[in-house]
């Protein structure tokens, strides 16, 4: 910032230096008497041209600065606005717009960044020293009030055209829906969807379709810049105004000889700076950076006021639970903002070192129990005990950690494969053995040493190097993640629809090794397939909020109830089609 | 010939979007870039109307100021608006053509094949450059009448004053390699930027909120999240202090260089050579000579983007002509009557060896629901894009590529054909359940 205000200081400097020495300079032709010395010009002459030299060189040292500056703050921005959200052990501020909101403000859209903002804060800094310091020169050399009535209209017109510039940003702003729809046709044309476009003869459709939203999202946009443009008309002109009548009141006091040589060609190129020392597009920059960095800085404060976190207790020793079992005691649950209860009247026991089956349809809220058990959500009403103790006496976040889990939506991360899975229990990310055995027991090695940079390929295809997993390629990763952390000590494994993207021979595998794999920690396995869940210890029905059948699968069979009725209907089809394909095989 | 088939696509793509704006537009640029050396050279008349006490020359010199200032406000006031206005409309023009070329390739070859695919990608990527087109264009414009007019008056005052530009030639030089260096720097570090915007955007899914908590990632996501950031930020310094110190030599010796000029111009005027006036103009044109070519260095980066994204959009169309299947005349039949038959249809992908189909025959008889089963994805895959060239719209028959035995046994009264990974054992046969 104080090289921006040096540079402005010097480009004065040079106005007014070149003043002087053109001043000079016919005298000092026409060795004119009274002129100024050869000397002291000389003097003069190199003073001017030193500044000039000086000058030239700000640019770039501005520029190394400029860049400096903005990659710094790109990079503290990263994790300001990151680490807030990440704070809570519950996850209930993710959902709530409001934060999600801040974080979006503070990040900052459509290239309104911070950073770009407050990189502008140094430009709009050496434009006021400008602005005020060719006033001066033209007070002094020529006429004070001439000189307020630049600056005076300068200001003006800055404030309304930063305030025309904010409406057409705003207005931009306001139609990104339409330009995200746009983004979404052209992607889809030229990359995401070339088969399904061609089989269904979408080619002029899409075309169309692309220039109507595009066109949809900036009309307002044009509407606006039209309705701006007259209003520019009207305060150009006003600027035009106050110039022009600077210059020839400058010209005619020229002419009639009241202004000497000096003064006039100071007082010319200084009043012209004044004209250019407006920066409206800066001022809106630096304030959207102020909005942004505002943002960030009420982020945590917002999120620690809308969703308290429970204080963390160190009474019990969580690193060994559950010893006894986990309990789910008369537990209801419905999620903010809803008013509908997932859960209600719930009780259920996951004793240590048991393999429990959760099933139920869809929607029965067998995920949602999973969130309760994370501690990422507390009840509406009931509690959950681990070992007799309240869930929300314990430090939250240990009792994570105790915790190993596949949700349905697992993460998926576009790096190496060892990061995927060692991500499990970074702690003991150097564990090769562990590694190789997590890799073996969820059928991962094969599939690594398919890929081209073996452990070190990074997942993603949209980086050097890296490749695309398929569906079920990747839930075996989320495995071997799993029982990676189970390794590294997790007491309670979680498995949530761990099959669905498994083909019928890794589903089989799956299957055989359940037990082995879930064997001294407390499993919960939660599947649509009744082969996956039959050779749970115990197997647990969730339907209307509560569990309505618990057994093993030989029992619930012979209850002859919902789990018998559904295990039928998907054991018939299973069981029906090999063979009558062989006995068709046969007829053929 | 292909650079200038480049160029006049630059040109016409440019003046299709939006032909008044842009014509105006020109016009006001060229205006514009005048001004500034213009005003100056108002100056100049004024000190020497006033040296010599020519009312006449001062009152121009006053005309050719206000002059100037008028222009720059119609520019200002008009230009800004009608050239955002151009942009945007280019820059949609752009992306409607790409998308129409591309989707009115009728093949898949250009998505499927990788070496294809990745060009099209980068096209697709780099769309947005050739959508600065029209303003680069302008810009240049703007440039070429600047140039003309500051060598002009450099020019009058005497020829060897136009050794200085040359020099500024050498400033054009060091700021192209200095932002080419921080651009590829930029770029360069781009992959990190979308890998930290992808883990913060895990950071912020709810869905994946617990998973993160239980194995306790945070710390782990803003630690990478750092450690990429400050790798990106090495980069960036890196190659900023690289190029200022580039940049800042040669505006040293272009700078020294000016001041001899001016010692020499003031050296002349004492010996009756040069007028005051003149002195002036060298001295007050110095810091536009400096915006001049340094404006030029910063947008020849530009320039040479825009190329290179239009030379791939060239590719692009020549490839689509190449590509549009023009033998294939006959209309496609408004329904089936026999059927769609596979007689020894072998099939590898454009570019690879392997064979994924070979000798497949088949017949799939109009009006029937067929099934098709095998082991993991690949074959059948491969087999529903080739036989797209046959299949229209309205087919009579429907088949669909079934993951397990279970969903074939639900097509009733259909046939189900397995499909061995490479050849088909075309063991067809009636189902059970007719």
């Amino acid at each position: 910032m104080g090289l921006a205000v040096l540079g402005s200081v010097l480009g004065m400097a040079v106005t007014l230096l070149t003043g002087q020495v053109v001043g000079a300079v016919p005298g000092v032709i026409d060795a004119a008497p009274g002129a100024m010395s050869l000397g002291t010009f000389s003097w003069l002459l190199g003073a001017l041209l030193t500044v000039f030299i000086v000058q030239s060189l700000t640019p770039a040292i501005h520029q190394v600065a400029s860049q400096i500056l903005n990659a710094a703050l790109v990079r503290e921005i990263g994790t300001d606005i990151t680490e807030p959200l990440l704070r809570p052990q519950r996850v209930a501020h993710l959902e709530d717009t409001e934060v999600l909101d801040m974080q979006e403000r503070a990040k900052g859209k459509g290239g309104f960044h911070l950073a770009e903002g407050l990189g502008n804060l140094p430009w709009l800094m050496a434009s006021r020293v400008t602005l005020v310091g060719s006033a001066v020169i033209v007070g002094v050399m020529f006429s004070w009030p001439v000189a307020a009535m630049l600056v005076a209209v300068t200001l003006l017109l800055e404030w309304y055209g930063g305030r025309l510039i904010a409406r057409e940003i705003d207005v931009w702003w306001g139609n990104t829906e339409e330009q995200r729809r746009a983004d979404y046709l052209f992607n889809l044309g030229m990359r995401d969807a070339p088969k399904e476009l061609r089989v269904f003869g979408l080619h002029g459709w899409l075309v169309d379709r692309y220039v109507r939203e595009w066109t949809a999202g900036f009309r307002p946009v044009w509407e606006r810049r039209r309705r701006n443009v007259k209003w520019s008309v009207m305060t150009g002109g006003l600027h035009l105004a106050a110039n022009g009548f600077a210059i020839l009141l400058v010209g005619s006091a020229a002419l009639n000889g009241d202004l000497p040589l000096t003064e006039v060609a100071t007082t010319v190129p200084a009043i012209l700076s004044i004209g250019v020392a407006m920066n409206g597009y800066g001022v809106v920059q630096v304030k959207r950076g102020l909005s942004a960095y505002r943002a960030m800085k009420d982020l945590p404060g917002t999120i620690a006021e809308r969703h308290p976190e429970p204080a963390a207790t160190t009474r019990h020793r969580v690193e060994t639970m559950p010893a006894r079992e986990v309990r789910f005691e008369n537990v209801s649950f419905r999620y903010p903002g809803s008013d509908v209860d997932v859960l209600r009247n719930l009780d259920l026991t996951i004793r240590a070192h048991e393999a429990l089956a959760l099933v139920g349809v869809n929607g029965a809220g067998k995920s949602t129990l999973v969130k309760l058990l994370g501690g990422a959500y507390r009840p509406t009403e009931g509690r959950i005990t681990v070992d007799g103790v309240d869930l929300s006496e314990l430090d939250l976040a240990a009792w994570q950690r105790r915790i190993a889990a596949i949700v349905q939506d697992f993460l998926r991360f576009p790096l190496s494969v060892t990061d995927n899975i060692v991500f499990g229990a970074v702690e003991r990310a150097d564990d090769e053995i562990s590694l190789a055995k997590v890799a073996r027991e969820s059928g991962i090695d094969d599939v690594v040493r398919g890929l081209p940079a073996g452990w070190d390929t990074v997942l993603d295809k949209t980086f050097d190097g890296g490749v695309d997993l398929s569906g079920g390629e990747w839930q075996r990763i989320a495995l071997a993640r799993a029982l990676f952390a189970v390794h590294a000590g997790a007491g309670v494994l979680v498995l949530d629809e761990p099959a669905a993207a498994l083909d019928v021979r890794a589903e089989a595998e799956l299957v055989e090794r359940y037990l082995e794999l879930t064997s001294g920690v407390a499993s919960l396995i939660i599947s649509h397939r009744f082969s996956v869940v039959r050779n749970a210890n115990r197997i647990c029905v969730l339907a209307d909020g509560r569990i309505v059948e618990d057994g093993t699968h030989e029992e619930l069979l012979d209850q002859d109830g919902m789990y018998a009725g559904m295990f039928r209907l998907q054991a018939e089809r299973y069981v029906t089609s090999p063979e009558s394909t062989e006995s068709e095989a046969l007829d053929a | 010939m292909r650079s200038l088939r480049i160029a006049w696509l630059w040109l016409a793509t440019s003046f299709r979007a939006a032909p008044l704006l842009m014509a105006i537009s020109t016009l006001l640029v060229a205006a514009r870039a005048i001004t500034t050396p213009a005003q100056t050279y108002g100056v100049s008349l004024l000190v020497d109307g006033l040296a010599n006490d020519q009312s006449n020359t001062i009152a121009l010199g006053i005309g050719i100021i206000v002059g100037g200032l008028a222009v720059s406000f119609v520019a200002d006031v008009v230009g800004w608006p009608l050239q955002d206005t151009a942009q945007e409309r280019m820059a949609g023009r752009v992306h409607a053509d790409l998308l129409d070329v591309t989707t009115g390739i009728p093949g898949l070859t250009h998505h499927e094949r990788p070496d294809i695919a990745d060009r099209l990608e980068l096209v697709r990527e780099r769309a947005w450059r050739m959508g600065v087109g029209a303003e680069v264009l302008l810009w240049a414009f703007a440039t070429v009448a600047n140039t003309v007019t500051v060598l002009g008056l450099l020019g009058s005052v005497n020829p060897l004053l136009l050794l200085l530009p040359l020099l500024g030639a050498t400033r054009i030089w060091s700021a192209y390699v200095s932002s080419v260096r921080s651009h590829k720097a930029y770029e360069d570090s781009l992959p990190q930027e979308r890998l930290v915007d992808k883990l913060i955007e895990v950071s912020k899914d709810a869905r994946t909120g617990l998973e993160v908590r239980v194995f306790g990632l945070g710390k782990v996501l803003l630690d990478r999240i750092f450690a990429l950031q400050t790798e990106r930020f090495r980069r960036r310094v890196e190659a900023a202090r690289w190029g200022g110190k580039v940049d800042g030599s040669v505006r040293l010796a272009f700078g020294l260089a000016y001041a001899v000029a001016i010692v020499w111009v003031i050296a002349r005027a004492r010996n009756g050579q040069q007028t005051a006036g003149e002195v002036v103009l060298v001295l007050l044109l110095a810091p536009q000579v400096d915006q001049m070519t340094g404006g030029i260095a910063r947008n020849v980066y530009w320039v040479g983007e825009v190329v290179r994204s239009f030379s791939r959009y060239d590719w692009l169309r020549e490839y689509a002509k190449d590509n549009s299947w023009q033998t294939s005349v006959d209309a496609a039949p408004a329904r089936l009557r026999s059927g769609i038959e596979l007689r020894n249809v072998g099939f590898a992908y454009p570019g690879t060896e392997s064979a994924v189909l070979s000798d497949v025959s088949l017949t799939l008889p109009a009006g029937s629901a067929v099934a098709l089963v095998g082991r993991t994805a690949p074959a059948r895959r491969h087999w529903s894009s080739c036989s797209r060239g046959c299949t229209t719209r309205r087919a009579g028959a429907s088949w669909s590529t079934a993951s397990t035995w279970r969903r074939s046994h639900r097509t009733p009264g259909g046939r189900s054909c397995r499909l061995g990974s490479k050849t088909s054992s075309s063991s067809s046969g009636r189902h059970g359940r007719l």
